[in-house]
């Protein structure tokens, strides 16, 4: 049994967190695989099986690891369709299916994903970047975020525009279904738009403004929900960026914003133990109630742990490489972490201890 | 042999063999008027010579009320002790300070040491007396790491220790002799200024860097260096050495050290590094022990000029060939005086001051067209604009602002209610709070009316940004508003145009109107409708006319 | 060993290579004026007023995100290159509206410099003076040019819309502050521009009309220079306060107001035009700030998102108005941006190889001078110096960049001496 008492922490000591019977030790948290790519890693997602992680990066390409491949020489299988950078990128939930989307606004809807990808769709579906992409929980719409401030729900069938939703003044950065089939989008102002996507109707507006500021002394607003993420049922929402930020030279300090998603109300402000100049780019709900989030900046890339009722994370991984982790993501069984690294390089954490077998577990 | 005259209230009665300073002065300005075939005009009226002197020795213009006395005042010595009165004051010292700061740091910003901590230590070599070259000796030396010996410092600290700024600006401040071309080569038009003078200066400040001590400022640390090598850019392969040199001198003797024992501290960037023998202080003995005449020159000349209005060598950092001083015997009489008084700062200006040439009006002779009338011939007074500064104090003092200035501080800190809450709580912090948003206020004066940093306060000239501020500037306009017993209150009390005259004239242009004046005053009284608006519009022409804005 | 000066020798290189696109190969300069010993007005071939237009990017304009792409590449970042006015020129997609007028432009994409004190304070004034800030302060071009070109007789020939919290500058070094430029800080009128409340109009006539008076007495008998200087900043002053409306852009059509936008820099671009149509001399419009270390893509986004069309717009503008034949427009930072993306999206200083832009009075528009290599780490072709831009800035607008600023003892070389304009821009 864990040895707190009925003393509550002071605000700024974590306290220790207990892992669950059968869970995950986010203590022993420790690198277990690097999977080299050439260039910079903007995004990564686990296939529904845990087998592949798909990876969007500055090459242009898709690449598919396959990680039942654990030899050294393990290449990524590329797939090319995309003409810039791939940060934007969601799976299907029930098939085989992904969405991904680049800097210069093509959106596109791959198909045979633990095959032969191919596009299925390809949409020009901004002006600009797509910043961010999401799946409905049906599998049946595709929403997309990007610098013509707007958002556009797409058929997931046949490609065609189903809504559009304006109203964002700024760059859309972030997009997500909720497991209701309602939509949220988040702003570089780091205002969040509910909507109803059969009306296309606004149903209110959240404000996660902690992650923004406009700097007099570079005139340029500086912010943006760089990483959102709901949890399994929809029931909080967590935005990451970057607060305090005093200008383009460097970040800020990283942090977590945890909403309710019923009141809309803003539960915690999560940060790390210490702050330094860093961001929070990406963000991911364990089922064991514990909340993770990877991001860095030039001095150093980082992974924090959280539990959703103490502002201070209780662990903190420190990379040994100076890349931040651009994104993460959770494998199926829990018990990984990918996170995509800007040197190139995906990188996968298993949340326990070296096993003292010589028997490798499945990953 | 010349010798500087005594405190006695009586002028010596002139005599060649031992002719005072004032009085050399005098015979070789004179003796200069018929190169530019001018005669000298009269001698400065009483309100003249206060408002120059007070402006000269305290940096600011006098009061109303001692101008009026000076003026009333019967004594046939009344100068000379006015004269005295200034130079024994604190003020005096203080002056010197700023000057000197404005002249050896150019307006740099504050980079390791403080304006507040240099100006402070140059203040109490002047208090003293000290001499100059003393004080000299000590910034180009630097060796110092105490707190009071860490300010002299600022000289180089505040420079960054760049080698090349550095050079330049010994060259230029303390020698008169401006470098800058001769970085490359030498010097494609003055045959005085060569390459090699330049690196032989550079050898002195090479070995120089800053250095963190423990207390966490900033001071300076020193390697051995024994040359420098250089090549022209137009014979980039002729690559030359020099040892250290000043000027055309000759180059100087380094001892010789068994290797390895160079050094009382050895360089590590934990220690500060002390060579046995400092280059530093080679050159701040020989800079300013008396071997250089170069700087017993510039220093002479550049007192000349602050009182003067105008170098014998003109500008101030430009002696060569093809710019001679205008009366290089003069020069080099003043030279030698002040060289042999040990550098006796406040005797030389004293000596300065008493002159005839001083106290010249700055009005042309009747009958001569005044631009005529060569600036290099000292036959007129030549103008000079008020330095930032001075221009603020005086400003103050004309409308007896001093109060109004203090509530406009105060009202400014009150604008952050929960700033103004806790500094009203502690009397120290709330008395810095005070300092710095004045300091704000000179500093507004400074950026405004004062030259680009990095280079000297040149010729008088005036912009149109400074113009508005005079002019529309809402503090300032405050100055002028009736309150607090301001100098326009205490005229809007006044029924009598003439007695209105008299206290504007007094305190704002330090004399009394002439009777024209009192008929325009009047005039403009009359043809307003709101008196209170006419005094002020009367004033403010005043202190906005080039009669104020000068120090003529 | 001796620091690198900025007497850099002579044997610089003079690429006779001629510029890319539809020019001439070769053209001449306009030829040795013969050197100058005083300030030099326009010269004898072209006597209608010269102007200049400068636009600042302050902090380092990513060359890769502008004028130099190089997509698909290590070093280029996300995006792409767009097809120019110019064909067989690309320019980065950030810049769609500036790509329609690269006919009206020269691009140099060879620009560089070696490193100096201050890294933007100090290459900001290597770039606007032409000569390294460690031998200065030197004049900027503004004040130089108020010295060489002629001046509007009733206003400030020297004007620069600035950022807000940019104030007053002495940036006129030896020249003295009668030649600083007038700063408009925040584009906003000058400070103290408004009469105070408390005094009106009728009230502010008396006061200078007396203090006309009383300096026309103390000059009788005195010599002048100093109060004519003085009165004469008055006089300025007046006019500037009866012509307060040349700094009200909402004086100028609702219609430009909306071409030009409604944002700051849109605001200042449309003042620029309507102080250069009132005659002002030199205008700088600074446009704040490149310097993305950090998320170099985003804010290069945002700011050359407000960049673009309000300085298309005026180039057009300028141009419909037969002004662009008579004012030297220029486009510069103080370096570049590195190729190496750092770790958070960010592009460092650079001052290897970046791009400068002009255009208008004296220059060869419509292409390209000098390249940098596949992924933009190194020159290729013809280097160009800072230094040799600042000869070419005067040169453009019929200036000898060889003659000298006399200020009495002294006199101090217009340009770097061991400089020379580029020929190749130059008509």
């Amino acid at each position: 049994m864990s040895d707190s008492t009925d003393e509550k922490p002071t605000p700024e000591e974590p306290s220790k967190y207990v892992p669950k019977a059968e869970g995950v030790d986010p203590y022993a948290t420790r690198l277990v695989r690097e999977l080299k790519q050439d260039r910079a890693i903007l995004a990564c997602r686990y296939d529904a099986t845990g087998q592949f992680v798909f990876t969007g990066a500055q090459d242009y390409l898709i690449h598919r690891w396959d990680l039942t491949d654990e030899s050294e020489e393990a290449k990524a299988a590329a797939f090319e369709s995309h003409e810039s950078w791939v940060r934007a990128m969601c799976l299907f939930p029930n098939d085989d299916r992904l969405a991904t989307g680049d800097y210069v606004g093509r959106l596109i809807i791959w198909q045979q994903m633990n095959g032969e990808p191919k596009p299925q769709h390809s949409i020009a579906a901004h002006e600009g970047s797509v910043r961010a992409v999401s799946v409905s929980a049906d599998g049946k719409l595709v929403a997309s975020a990007g610098n013509d401030r707007m958002v556009r729900v797409w058929s997931a069938e046949t490609g065609e525009l189903v809504r559009e939703l304006a109203g964002h003044d700024s760059h859309v950065y972030n997009v997500a279904f909720h497991p209701d089939g309602s939509l949220v989008s988040a702003d570089l102002k780091c205002r969040l738009k509910h909507w109803n996507v059969e009306s296309g109707e606004l149903i209110r507006e959240l404000d996660a403004g902690l992650l923004y500021v406009y700097s007099v002394k570079y005139t340029v607003d500086v912010g943006g929900v760089r990483g959102m993420s709901f949890n399994a049922d929809g029931s909080q929402l967590a935005c990451t960026g970057a607060t305090g930020v005093k200008g383009i030279a460097h970040s800020g300090n990283a942090r977590v914003l945890l909403f309710d998603w019923k009141s809309g109300e803003l539960l915690q402000e999560l940060k790390p133990e210490k702050d330094e100049i860093t961001t929070a780019w990406s963000v991911r709900f364990h089922p064991d109630g514990f909340i993770v989030a990877s991001g860095g900046s030039r001095t150093g890339g980082f992974l924090w742990f959280w539990q959703p009722d103490q502002p201070v994370a209780f662990h903190m991984l420190k990379f040994k490489q100076r890349a931040p982790g651009f994104d993460l993501d959770l494998s199926p069984n829990g018990k990984t972490l990918a996170v995509a690294n800007h040197d190139g390089t995906l990188r996968l954490y298993e949340m326990q201890p070296e096993p003292v077998e010589e028997e490798a577990k499945d990953s | 042999m010349t010798r500087l005259s005594s405190l006695r209230a009586t002028e010596p009665v002139p005599d060649e063999a031992t002719a005072s300073l004032h009085e050399q002065v005098d015979q070789l300005v004179e003796a200069g008027f018929s190169r530019w075939e001018v005669t000298a005009t009269e001698r400065c009226s009483d309100a003249e010579f206060i408002r120059r002197i007070t402006l000269d020795l305290k940096g600011t213009i006098p009061t109303a009320e001692a101008t009026a006395a000076f003026i009333a005042d019967a004594s046939p010595t009344k100068r000379i002790e006015l004269i005295d009165r200034l130079l024994a004051d604190e003020s005096f010292a203080r002056r010197m300070a700023v000057a000197f700061d404005v002249t050896l740091m150019e307006r740099r910003p504050d980079k390791y040491v403080t304006s507040d901590e240099w100006r402070d230590w140059l203040q109490t070599a002047f208090t003293e007396n000290r001499p100059l070259n003393a004080t000299v000796a000590q910034i180009l030396s630097a060796n110092e790491i105490d707190d009071d010996g860490r300010r002299a410092a600022k000289f180089y600290l505040d420079r960054a220790v760049d080698k090349d700024v550095l050079v330049r600006d010994i060259g230029r401040l303390f020698l008169g002799v401006d470098l800058q071309c001769a970085q490359c080569h030498d010097h494609p038009d003055f045959s005085d200024y060569k390459h090699e003078h330049y690196y032989g200066l550079s050898v002195f400040v090479t070995g120089s860097k800053t250095f963190k001590l423990p207390n966490g400022k900033m001071a300076l640390q020193e390697t051995l260096t024994r040359e420098a090598e250089f090549a022209s850019v137009f014979a980039p392969e002729d690559t030359r050495k020099t040892g250290p040199r000043l000027l055309a001198g000759d180059v100087l003797e380094i001892p010789e050290f068994p290797e390895g024992e160079e050094y009382v501290e050895k360089p590590t960037s934990k220690v500060r590094s002390v060579p046995k023998f400092s280059l530093r202080e080679l050159l701040a003995t020989k800079l300013t022990g008396g071997e250089t005449p170069a700087f017993a020159r510039n220093m002479a000349n550049r007192l000349w000029a602050m009182m003067m209005g105008r170098g014998i060598v003109h500008p101030l950092d430009a002696h060569h060939v093809a710019n001679p001083p205008s009366h290089p015997e003069l020069l080099a009489a003043l030279a030698k005086s002040f060289q042999e008084s040990e550098f006796d700062t406040r005797g030389f200006v004293r000596e300065l001051v008493l002159s005839e040439t001083y106290q010249r009006s700055s009005i042309a002779p009747s009958e001569v067209d005044p631009s005529t009338i060569a600036a290099e011939s000292f036959a007129v007074a030549n103008m000079k604009g008020l330095s930032p500064e001075q221009l603020l104090h005086s400003l103050l003092e004309a409308t007896s602002s001093h109060a109004v200035f203090e509530k406009q501080i105060e009202d400014a800190l009150m604008e952050d209610a929960e700033a103004w809450a806790e500094l009203s709580a502690d009397a120290e912090k709330l008395d810095a709070a005070r300092d710095a948003k004045k300091a704000e206020r000179v500093k507004e004066f400074i950026t405004l009316f004062g030259s680009t940093p990095g280079r000297p306060e040149g010729e008088f000239q005036a912009s149109v940004t400074q113009t508005l501020f005079l002019a529309n500037n809402p503090a300032l306009v405050e100055w002028l508003e009736p309150r607090d017993n301001n100098l326009t209150a205490r005229i809007v009390a006044l029924d009598d145009a003439s007695d209105v005259g008299e206290m504007a004239y007094l305190s704002v242009l330090s004399r009394q109107p002439e009777a024209e004046e009192i008929s325009l005053l009047k005039e403009h009284l009359q043809s307003r409708d709101n008196r209170e608006a006419a005094i002020v519009e009367f004033v403010w022409s005043l202190i906005a006319s080039a009669e104020f804005r000068l120090n003529h | 060993m001796t620091r690198d000066p900025a007497c850099q020798s002579t044997s610089h290189l003079v690429s006779r290579r001629s510029m890319l696109g539809n020019l001439v190969a070769g053209a001449t300069g306009v030829g040795a004026i013969g050197r100058l010993v005083h300030p030099s007005v326009a010269s004898e071939i072209e006597k209608k007023k010269k102007q200049v237009l400068i636009f600042l990017l302050n902090g380092g304009l990513s060359q890769f995100e502008s004028f130099d792409p190089k997509p698909n590449t290590d070093t280029g970042g996300p995006f792409r290159q767009i097809a120019t006015a110019v064909p067989g020129t690309y320019f980065s997609e950030l810049m769609p509206h500036t790509a329609t007028i690269a006919d009206k432009l020269a691009v140099v994409r060879s620009m560089y410099a070696e490193k100096v004190p201050g890294s933007h304070g100090g290459a900001r004034d290597f770039v606007e003076t032409g000569r390294p800030p460690q031998l200065g302060p030197n004049p900027l071009m503004g004040p130089v040019y108020s010295t060489v070109l002629e001046q509007p007789s009733e206003l400030p020939g020297n004007i620069h819309i600035a950022p807000s919290r940019w104030g007053p500058r002495q940036d006129a070094a030896f020249l003295g502050p009668r030649h600083a430029s007038l700063v408009l800080s925040g584009g906003r009128p000058p400070l103290n521009l408004e009469r105070p409340e408390s005094i009106n109009e009728d009230s502010d006539d008396a006061r200078y009309r007396l203090r006309r008076i009383a300096d026309l007495r103390f000059s009788q008998r005195r010599r002048t220079a100093h109060s004519e200087a003085y009165s004469a900043s008055y006089d300025r002053a007046s006019q500037l306060i009866r012509k307060r409306d040349l700094f009200d852009t909402t004086k100028e059509p609702e219609k430009d107001q909306q071409r030009y936008g409604t944002h700051d820099f849109g605001r200042h671009c449309l003042l620029a035009r309507r102080l250069l149509e009132t005659g002002v001399t030199c205008v700088k419009v600074t446009h704040n700030n490149y310097d993305s270390h950090m998320e170099n893509f985003n804010f290069h986004l945002e700011q050359l998102g407000e960049f673009d069309r309000p300085f298309t717009t005026l180039i057009q503008d300028l141009d419909t108005r037969g002004m662009l034949e008579n004012t030297l427009v220029m486009l510069i930072t103080e370096f570049g941006r590195t190729p190496a993306i750092q770790p958070d999206l960010g592009r460092d200083h650079w001052p290897p190889n970046w791009s400068v832009v002009l255009g208008g009075c004296g220059i060869q528009v419509g292409g390209v001078l000098g390249a940098t290599n596949a992924n933009g780490t190194e020159i290729t072709d013809r280097p160009v110096h800072v230094a040799e831009m600042f000869h070419t800035y005067l040169q453009a607008v019929g200036v000898d960049p060889t003659g000298v600023h006399e200020l009495g003892g002294t006199r101090m070389p217009l340009g770097a001496p061991e400089r020379s304009a580029v020929k190749e821009l130059l008509i």
